[in-house]
């Protein structure tokens, strides 16, 4: 069962380090930037 | 299994004396002849001396409790690819009330072996002629280290069988049991001879079958045997053994990626002064918003590491950049606060936080970019705080091989407190336990 932990955690961490990604951090929110002002429209 | 001997014992027809009891008159076999040396009476607990040609009452046992026997004597059962014939059964104790038993074991051919059983836990002893090596408290046999787990007196409490020296209750001894799972090695010193015996641990069930025996007369094991093996042992071993190949290759990939990463500075902004509030101490200042001139990300999908470092000194300073294309007029916040704070309490100094902070984005597209800055102030601000900003494209994230390895960390650790649990019970029976604070 833990051989399958390790496989499975080698393939995440392979996937995240190629893609540049990591554990906690999400896509970023796209918001629009309308003369230095912040307007909320999360896309 | 050697198949002419199994085939010989199949065949063997063991000669059995049979004769009178001299106190009773009960009709008693004996199944080792020539070997045995003292029987004792199914029926009114007499012990003989069976080298006695009108064998001669050695002990009146009249009023000795009867014991059942998980393996009935004159039981039969093949363990080890050999037949064994169980003809001799005694229970022993010692001062604190604790109470084991012990079968005879005989094979024509193979001669005597003893099943050893303790709240249900079942030990195959052989008698050992190679002394072990006495070395402090504990003993070297065979190139095994053993511990020393019992050591006192015992007594014999029952028998019923036929035995090869002379026995009967009320026989004391002087015993010390030494172990390393699943092996034991016994010292037993009465007062006419010494003995080792050398035995191993045998899982309940197989004792069940090898001898055929019934439910509702087998003891249940309790507890953990001082011999038993533990089961979280192996498994220990193996998940260390898999977090190894694991943490080689997570260490692996990481090195590649820190090898073949972009790690391109995109954008640097230094020495950018903050004021201090005009509200006073402990006020928040909100600072205008700051553009910056433009810079260009390239490669495809790759991921941003925003750097901000400030020099602030029991104070934060929140730095809130939207990451804009040219373009299209979409931003992405990158908020990140600095703070620091330090100070000397209790008789100790302490301090938090840090003048350095990053925080990586992924999957920013290639295009044309500028940051626009707003950015608050707080706590000892009396003076002003600079802050500096540095945005690094491609760069390998080594929080991700901290969490993977701590992940995979999990449940070795699991296993490892789950064997350490495990030797601790099985010592706290002991008077020698390593686990003891004493």
């Amino acid at each position: 069962m833990y051989k399958y932990i390790c496989i499975g955690v080698c393939a995440v961490y392979t996937y995240l380090a190629l893609t540049g990604r990591s554990y906690f951090s999400p896509s970023p929110t796209r918001t629009w930037a309308q003369k230095g002002q912040r307007a909320i429209f999360h896309k | 299994m050697n198949t002419r001997s199994s085939r010989r014992e199949k065949q063997i027809r063991p000669v059995v004396k049979s004769f009178n009891c001299p106190s009773c008159g009960a009709t008693l076999n004996i199944t080792a002849v020539g070997r045995t040396i003292s029987v004792v009476c199914k029926s009114c607990r007499a012990t003989l001396d069976a080298t006695d040609p009108n064998f001669a009452i050695l002990e009146h046992n009249a009023k000795m409790r009867t014991v059942k026997p998980a393996i009935p004597v004159g039981t039969r059962g093949t363990l080890g690819g050999k037949m064994w014939e169980c003809i001799g059964f005694m229970q022993r104790g010692d001062s604190y009330g604790y109470r084991w038993h012990e079968y005879l074991l005989y094979n024509p051919y193979h001669g005597y072996r003893w099943l050893f059983e303790f709240d249900g836990h079942w030990t195959w002893f052989k008698r050992s002629y190679d002394l072990p090596d006495l070395s402090g408290t504990d003993v070297k046999y065979k190139g095994m280290s053993y511990k020393l787990f019992t050591k006192g007196s015992s007594e014999v409490f029952y028998v019923e069988g036929e035995f090869y020296w002379r026995v009967k209750a009320g026989d004391k001894s002087n015993v010390k049991d030494f172990v390393a799972p699943p092996y034991t090695i016994s010292y037993e010193k009465s007062h006419d001879e010494e003995i080792w015996t050398h035995g191993q641990y045998l899982e309940p069930d197989r004792i069940k079958t090898a001898f055929k025996l019934k439910d509702n007369f087998f003891p249940e094991p309790v507890g953990i045997a001082p011999n038993q093996p533990s089961p979280h042992k192996q498994q220990a071993k193996e998940a260390f053994k898999y977090f190894f190949f694991a943490a080689v290759f997570i260490i692996g990939v990481h090195l590649f990626r820190s090898a073949t990463a972009l790690q391109k500075e995109v954008f640097r902004m230094n020495e950018v002064r903050v004021f201090p509030t005009r509200y006073g101490e402990r006020k928040t200042l909100d600072d205008k918003v700051l553009r910056t001139e433009t810079f260009e990300i390239l490669k495809k999908k790759s991921n941003l590491q925003m750097q901000a470092s400030a020099n602030v000194n029991n104070s934060w300073i929140w730095i809130d950049p939207l990451l804009v294309n040219e373009e299209t007029g979409k931003g992405i916040p990158m908020p990140v606060e600095v703070s620091y704070y330090y100070g000397y309490s209790g008789g100790e100094r302490w301090s938090e936080g840090g003048h350095n902070k990053s925080r990586v984005i992924q999957n920013v597209p290639p295009g044309r970019y500028y940051l626009s800055i707003k950015t608050q102030v707080g706590g000892n601000v009396s003076r002003d705080v600079n802050y500096q900003l540095r945005l690094v494209q491609d760069v390998p994230v080594f929080s991700n091989l901290v969490i993977s390895l701590i992940l995979l960390l999990i449940y070795p650790i699991f296993k490892l407190m789950r064997r350490q649990s495990f030797e601790v019970q099985r010592w706290s029976t002991s008077d020698y336990s390593p686990y003891s604070e004493d």
